[in-house]
């Protein structure tokens, strides 16, 4: 069998037919349909290159308003807090000297911008904001963390087609019915348990803040969880592990950055939660570290009050100051959290 | 001796297979992608369950439909190799392979499966540090540190270059006759199923075809002394009397002259994978001349 041969026939058989297919072309006018074909390949492919270049210009625009936002957010918070600046002295911020009832000078935190003179200390609605936050974070770090295991390890597919939109559900209730909850049962409830002082406390607040963290913190574990290798927990299995060895030595470890991320995603929305907070701390401006006391955090102090300041006074610059550290303290809380996971990434190469 | 007797049904695909792992040495699975060779293996693991059938490992039994036996994976003694690496990313190579131990086990035993997989000196390494190679190595030790009844390789190399699969070949080698481990072994490489294999299950579309040792099933006949080259075909160049095949062997080609006729018969095409033989009274060696 010659191979050079066999090869020869086809080039020759492949000519032929070129030429058949050349003498079989009609003539539609002037034009050969073939070139017609061409010209209308030759639109089509203009239209597609237009089309494109729209599409892409859009889907850059859309990037570039988020941040274009959020740098004006930043601009106009900034160039308005700074200003509280040269009307309040820097120290006024942490505290001032006043008279107690005996009539001794002492140094004090007090919010109280609308006294004379106005008393500007930001550190009680610090205290008042990690007071809420902290032990939400927690509660849900617990709850949450442990509904995304469930969800992700253990819930046959039934069950999980159940709770997932349940949960989903709890993150669509508006968060001034939750603070309603709060205010009129939760409260109640609470002061009948531990015999607070206080009827509104930063722990109402903060289970009812925990709620709407909940659903954020379980879904991003659900997800983290779910992109671990099946293979991972396979081996394990052929290693001789249970499934609760698995969870708590392979599965939960490798997906630790998420759920890392899901808490710290899950504070910084605690920080800036509003309606809840305002309704249910009692939003007194106390420096505590009782989590039983009333509370007022920097998100309800902005919110009652900014409505009813007038416009280029201290207490207005002195609120715009509190949203500008509200806004630094979540900056920096995302950065770690992505420096962390970065590095969590980096090291376990996931 | 393992005996496997399984069938199992999936929208459009039938296994039906029985066939036996003998104990101490190398059963390959041998077989194109779709044969069902994985899904064999994950059945004979434990992690999916077959519709009807039995496995055994000679004294127990680790399935059986009738008498509704199902040993879950952590209960059979088995080691698994997967495809891709699937060590734990945040333990350290150390903790990795002493994940499955249970209770006690000698130091020195453990540092003698690391230094045979030549793994010393990277105890303390993260997975993310290893390359490949060094990853299904670590993953192999971890496997046969529990001293399974039946070692379970679901092509190991497959995601490697060329030549960290040859050295990775014969430390294998190396260690499963050290070790004496019963080993099956997926693979659709001929030349693995040659290099390491003492026994060959050849399965097409979820059924066995045959078995056998490798020169039985590949050659036909069995060679008392001879050379044997096995590889994929890369190159056909014939005129009417005589052709010449090009063969590659790992990196290596190789040329045999043969009759053209063969390669009709055969039906030979560029892709197959052949093995070239020959007694060794056919063999001449010429030794290539350097100074004239």
């Amino acid at each position: 069998m010659n191979y050079t041969s066999k090869t020869s026939k086809i080039s020759t058989s492949i000519i032929s037919s070129n030429n058949s297919t050349r003498d079989s072309l009609k003539r539609f006018g002037d034009k050969r349909i073939s070139d017609l074909l061409v010209e209308s390949r030759n639109i089509n492919v203009h239209k597609q290159r237009v089309r494109e270049f729209i599409i892409e210009k859009l889907v850059f625009i859309g990037g570039l308003t988020a941040i274009v936002f959020i740098a004006l957010i930043f601009i106009f918070l900034f160039k308005e807090g700074v200003r509280a600046f040269f009307l309040i002295k820097p120290m006024e911020f942490i505290g001032t000297h006043i008279l107690d009832f005996d009539d001794n000078r002492v140094f004090a935190c007090m919010w109280q911008p609308v006294g004379e003179p106005g008393k500007f200390s930001i550190v009680p609605l610090l205290i008042g904001s990690f007071l809420v936050a902290l032990p939400a974070t927690v509660i849900s770090t617990i709850l949450g963390v442990g509904c995304g295991i469930y969800l992700a390890e253990i819930a046959s597919i039934r069950m999980r087609e159940i709770i997932k939109p349940a949960i989903e559900l709890l993150a669509g209730i508006p968060t001034v019915v939750i603070g309603f909850l709060c205010l009129t049962l939760l409260a109640t409830f609470i002061q009948n348990v531990f015999h607070t002082t206080f009827r509104l406390n930063a722990f109402v607040g903060a289970i009812g803040v925990s709620l709407v963290i909940i659903p954020v913190v379980a879904s991003i574990t659900d997800d983290a969880l779910r992109a671990v290798p099946s293979e991972l927990r396979e081996a394990s299995y052929g290693l001789g592990a249970t499934k609760w060895e698995t969870i708590w030595k392979v599965v939960v470890p490798a997906g630790i950055s998420g759920i890392t991320a899901s808490i710290i995603l899950g504070m910084g929305r605690a920080l800036g939660e509003t309606m809840i907070v305002i309704m249910a701390t009692g939003n007194a401006a106390l420096v505590t570290g009782n989590i039983f006391s009333s509370v007022r955090t920097m998100t309800a102090t902005i919110a009652a009050e900014l409505g009813a300041v007038p416009h280029g006074s201290s207490q207005y610059y002195a609120l715009f100051l509190i949203g500008s550290v509200l806004f630094l303290i979540t900056f920096v809380l995302n950065l770690i959290a992505e420096i962390i996971i970065n590095r969590m990434r980096k090291k376990l190469k996931l | 001796m393992f005996k496997v007797n399984l069938k199992k049904t999936w929208n459009n695909f039938t296994i039906k297979v029985d066939f036996e792992i003998p104990l101490g040495k190398v059963t390959a699975l041998f077989g194109h992608s779709g044969a069902g060779k994985s899904s064999i293996l994950r059945i004979i693991s434990g992690l999916e369950i077959a519709d009807e059938g039995m496995i055994s490992d000679g004294k127990e039994l680790w399935y059986d439909s009738t008498k509704q036996i199902h040993l879950p994976v952590q209960r059979r003694s088995i080691g698994f190799v997967f495809q891709d690496p699937s060590l734990f990313p945040h333990l350290t190579v150390e903790k990795n392979i002493l994940y499955g131990v249970k209770g006690k086990r000698s130091l020195n035993e453990i540092k003698d499966l690391i230094s045979l997989a030549g793994l010393s000196g990277y105890e303390r390494f993260y997975p993310a540090q290893l390359s490949g190679g060094q990853k299904q190595r670590v993953t192999l030790i971890r496997a046969l540190v529990r001293r399974p009844d039946l070692l379970l390789l679901d092509e190991p190399f497959s995601a490697l270059d060329w030549e960290a699969r040859r050295q990775l070949q014969e430390d294998l080698k190396r260690i499963i006759k050290q070790l004496n481990v019963t080993t099956l072994y997926v693979t659709h490489d001929i030349t693995e199923v040659y290099k390491l294999a003492d026994k060959v299950v050849v399965l097409e579309s979820g059924r066995v075809l045959r078995h056998g040792t490798p020169e039985d099933i590949f050659m036909g006949k069995r060679l008392s002394t001879r050379i044997q080259i096995v590889g994929k075909v890369v190159g056909i160049e014939s005129d009417s009397i005589m052709a010449a095949v090009t063969i590659m062997h790992e990196d290596q080609y190789f040329k045999a002259l043969v009759d053209a006729e063969e390669i009709e018969r055969l039906n030979l095409v560029v892709g197959d994978d052949v093995v070239i033989g020959a007694k060794s009274s056919d063999v001449i060696i010429f030794k290539v001349l350097t100074q004239f």
